[in-house]
């Protein structure tokens, strides 16, 4: 009788607190999201699925939650605690990534640019808060709207933040669609949002093959701190452009990028811990994510608006908010927002010039924060 | 808890987080002007030089031969059909 006592208090339900029940309430939620309303459910799936992993109460001698050392959740998060993962998803998205209207339309570019001011803007103002430089740094590049990216530079700034950035990140990527359309249709007039644009020129096979290796150069040369990142990125772009190793670009683009996923998404939920997040720090870090997207998209607009004081060809503006590099969610957004306007303006292949071009600017974002911070 | 968390701008102050953020604003374009003013001159500079370089078709070597494969896979079955077809028609007659 005394050992079924003594395993009694040895359960879950025994050890159960307030926060672990709060934070497996918050890992269901997110399945929900994920499954009915169709939110990020390759993340959110994966994370939600996670948080309540990582939230059943264990006992200390038993290695059992990411922070247990030995224990296999913590090797599964080494891939995040070290950095691994984001790149490996980065080779993926590479592998997937179609820069043909990027480079039939480079002004487009500077959009992206442009929408990484929410990246900076959100570090002066956890700066302000009382937050550490590494820590605002990290904070802030949840405003790339790049969840790799900010689980990488948190793993490197601030590792113990690392869980409510992540999980902020995603879910305002998830939420992308419901941020992003009332601040666009504040900043733009009618008129601007119901501007055409010139279709897109055919951009040659040979153009496509040079883009990764010299944009690599000059990204990799001008900031050494995002070689990983846009390493792997560039790298993914070639195994497609280069046509000559489809197979490797098949796998990038599926089989592991899925499997990475999996991975990463599980960690990030498991290292959820109610001790560890629910902290008025992650309060205050999901507050400063949220300013950070509104402010990314609101510069982009603002920008787009900017740059047609001096284009004889206009660009709608709409398209600045695809600067942050929520790919494709915000260039979708920005399909949506338009084409209520006019439904017969396709603005998808305009948009998803500054979208990706917003994923190279945040990893140039990260890469300098974590040179400046890092050392 | 939160009350911890107070707004001073001295800690911006402190932190040279106004350099650190106008830098990185700075870097990042340039980064990205770099990248827009090499895209733009990429097809100019394409043009000039096609005539040193082999023709673009040239790249799609795996392509093709990937694309022959199928072809003669494909070429083997639609064979099989036809003959299939006339031999059916054949005992029918």
């Amino acid at each position: 009788m005394e050992i079924l006592f003594k395993f009694l208090d040895t359960t879950g339900f025994a050890m159960m607190t307030f926060g672990n029940a709060i934070m497996i309430v918050i890992g269901i939620i997110f399945i929900t999201l994920a499954i009915t309303k169709d939110y990020e459910p390759l993340l959110l799936v994966p994370i939600g699925f996670g948080a309540i992993m990582g939230n059943i109460p264990t006992i200390e001698s038993m290695a059992l939650s990411v922070y247990d050392q030995g224990s296999v959740l913590s090797y599964i998060y080494f891939g995040i605690s070290q950095g691994v993962f984001p790149p490996l998803i980065f080779l993926g998205i590479g592998a997937m990534t179609d820069f043909s209207t990027m480079l039939s339309n480079p002004k487009l570019i500077l959009l992206g640019a442009a929408a990484q001011m929410g990246i900076f803007l959100t570090l002066i103002g956890a700066l302000a808060l009382g937050f550490t430089p590494a820590e605002a740094g990290a904070i802030g590049i949840i405003g790339g709207a790049d969840g790799p990216t900010s689980i990488f530079l948190s793993a490197k700034l601030a590792p113990h933040l690392l869980g409510a950035i992540a999980i902020a990140a995603y879910s305002y990527m998830a939420l992308v669609p419901v941020i992003q359309p009332p601040i666009m249709k504040l900043l733009t007039t009618k008129e601007e949002r119901l501007i055409r644009m010139k279709p897109p020129r055919e951009v040659s096979r040979r153009e496509k093959m040079i883009f990764p290796i010299a944009a690599f150069l000059i990204c990799a040369l001008l900031v050494p701190g995002a070689i990983v990142l846009l390493g792997m990125l560039f790298f993914g772009n070639l195994l497609k452009e280069s046509c000559v190793t489809e197979r490797l670009a098949n796998t990038a683009r599926t089989a592991f990028i899925d499997i990475v996923t999996i991975l990463l998404g599980l960690a990030v939920g498991a290292s959820t811990q109610a001790q560890t997040f629910l902290q008025s720090e992650s309060l205050l870090i999901f507050g400063l994510g949220a300013l950070s997207f509104c402010i990314a998209t609101a510069s982009g607009l603002l920008f787009a608006k900017f740059m047609n004081l001096f284009l004889t060809d206009k660009i709608n503006p709409l398209i600045g908010a695809a600067g942050v590099s929520a790919v494709p969610d915000s260039a979708r957004v920005v399909q949506m927002v338009g084409q209520k306007e006019d439904p017969h303006n396709f603005l998808l292949m305009h948009a998803m010039a500054p979208n990706v071009a917003g994923v190279i600017g945040s990893a140039v974002a990260a890469g300098v924060l974590w040179s400046v911070m890092g050392n | 808890m939160i009350a911890d968390f107070t707004f001073n701008w001295q800690n911006v102050i402190d932190g040279e987080g106004v350099g650190i953020s106008v830098t990185g604003m700075l870097i990042v374009f340039c980064a990205l002007l770099f990248i827009t003013v090499f895209i733009s001159l990429l097809p100019h500079v394409l043009k000039i030089v096609a005539n040193f370089l082999p023709p673009e078709n040239d790249g799609h070597h795996a392509g093709h031969l990937a694309d022959g494969i199928a072809e003669s896979e494909n070429d083997e079955e639609i064979l099989a059909a036809i003959g299939f077809a006339l031999h059916s028609q054949r005992q029918q007659r």
